[in-house]
């Protein structure tokens, strides 16, 4: 008999059928159980990749859900902002102890001039009454759709944004203005049940038509980001070049903003870009006008009897305005 | 359960019972913090954490079975929908980086929390310039610059996120 080594093997055992390695149900479990988990980890992924699909391309099929989130998010933030609005009142309280003084000079300063103005807006008033009753020019009314809290913000987002508490229950519908006591703070973009989101001035998206109150320059106001707009001017001559401190106010084009709603104030010109701050901007956790969408009205029986076009509201404006 | 982790079975790792319902605690913290996010203040640029990003950064990297992508496309979503972006870019950077972080126990191993706070501020960078980078594809153009402040508070609060996390980790009751 030959002599083998230890451990040698045969070339019929070699060639032999492996035998089937068992496996423990709880490792078959564990296997099956990590590649449900890639598959689901890779279906999510994709699922993402389908949103931002839709997001770009088909974005009106994603409203429902948004509309619904809203509707969902509007209310915890609605009843959570009493106690928040509480304590942000007492720190403002004991801020104002701090300043009191200082804030007491600043208001008296800003009386006069406030007195001053008011002297020459009464005159302005009378005569633009007057001129208006000359040109017959029917100038149609603001109506508020609306007044709601402000119940959501966008702190945390680069799209400014904001959601008030009333939506298409209220009568509230997309691209109607909001506005605040300081002025215009955005247009509705998207509508719930109960709550609507609003585009604010200063967002990327946001074009706003205006003038500059003290030349009465046509502009489109741009928001671009981080609180501030710049004005865009639309075939202004030399001398309507903005200077810092002008008042923005809305001109009434395209009939969704009425006129002479306060926008921003301008801060700084670089250049030949005017640099902006909307007004309503810094208006926390307070509350919000919803308007319906203004259409500039003109007298229409004039227009049937003689058939001269009635005069444009804008132009009106810069006749009127020194 | 003396047993190294690795070689626990996930039913080991997690065992069911009552205690079962308490691994929807990491989503539903996640989805809370998505709410905050939408808090009624309008600041001049974007100041407030980005919370549920934490949240599902934390979790990826410390107990990933708590924070499956699928979980995290959730919170990415929900993400998307508080904060006004356009649906879909958290909602697919988020159950990717869930993806990236918790793929194959690549955190396993004791190391100094310091190196992951370090590491976790390249991360958000990374993940604020992406989603920067998505939002001009759909929309306008965004000033990336904006995000400094969000970028640097979110690094800073990490480690009471953590702290969080290891707090609920101990309500569920796993090791």
């Amino acid at each position: 008999m030959k002599h083998r080594p230890a451990g040698a093997w045969s070339s019929a055992q070699a060639m032999a059928w492996p035998t089937k390695r068992k496996r423990s149900t709880g490792s078959r479990r564990e296997a099956r159980g990590q590649l449900l988990g890639v598959v689901a980890s890779v279906a999510a992924v994709a699922i993402g990749l389908l949103l931002l699909s839709l997001s770009r391309f088909a974005p009106e099929r994603l409203s429902g859900l948004r509309t619904g989130a809203l509707e969902l998010s509007a209310p915890i933030w609605g009843a959570a902002r009493g106690p928040a609005r509480a304590i942000m009142a007492s720190a403002a309280d004991i801020g104002d102890y701090w300043d009191a003084v200082g804030h007491a000079r600043r208001l008296e300063t800003e009386l006069a001039a406030a007195q001053r103005e008011s002297a020459r807006a009464a005159l302005f008033e009378a005569e633009n009454r007057r001129l208006k009753h000359l040109l017959r020019f029917a100038e149609a009314d603001r109506r508020r759709v609306a007044v709601a809290r402000v119940a959501g913000g966008s702190g945390a987002s680069l799209v400014e944004t904001a959601i008030v508490s009333a939506g298409a229950a209220a009568g509230v519908r997309p691209g109607q203005p909001v506005t605040t006591d300081a002025g215009l703070l955005g247009r509705v973009t998207e509508v719930a049940a109960h709550a609507s989101r609003v585009l604010l001035v200063s967002d990327n998206e946001s074009r706003v038509p205006v003038r500059v109150l003290r030349t009465g320059a046509p502009a489109v106001l741009a928001g671009v980001g981080g609180g501030m707009a710049e004005l865009r001017f639309v075939g202004a001559g030399p001398d309507a070049a903005p200077r810092a401190g002008d008042l923005i106010v809305t001109s009434g084009e395209g009939g969704l903003f009425a006129p002479d709603i306060p926008v921003a104030r301008v801060t700084s010109i670089t250049g030949e870009t005017a640099h902006a701050r909307p007004l309503a901007r810094a208006d926390t956790l307070g509350f919000a006008v919803i308007e319906a969408a203004w259409m500039p009205t003109t007298a229409p029986r004039d227009v049937a009897v003689t058939g001269v076009p009635p005069p444009h509201p804008v132009r009106m404006a810069a006749m009127i305005d020194p | 359960m003396s047993q190294p982790w690795p070689d626990l079975i996930s039913d080991q790792r997690l065992p069911r019972g009552p205690i079962r319902w308490r691994r929807a605690l990491p989503l539903l913290v996640a989805l809370a913090a998505c709410v905050a996010v939408a808090a009624p203040m309008l600041a001049p640029a974007p100041v407030v954490p980005l919370l549920p990003l934490l949240c599902v950064m934390v979790w990826s990297v410390y107990q990933p079975r708590l924070m499956p992508p699928w979980a995290a496309l959730l919170v990415g979503v929900a993400s998307d929908l508080a904060m006004a972006t356009p649906l879909g870019i958290n909602a697919t950077l988020m159950p990717l980086l869930a993806l990236l972080l918790g793929a194959g126990g690549i955190w396993a191993g004791p190391r100094p929390f310091a190196l992951d706070w370090l590491l976790a501020g390249l991360v958000i960078a990374v993940y604020q310039a992406l989603a920067v980078g998505l939002a001009g594809l759909i929309g306008p153009p965004r000033d990336p610059g904006l995000l400094v402040a969000q970028t640097l508070l979110s690094w800073a609060i990490l480690p009471a996120v953590a702290r969080l996390a290891a707090w609920t980790q101990r309500i569920i009751g796993i090791q």
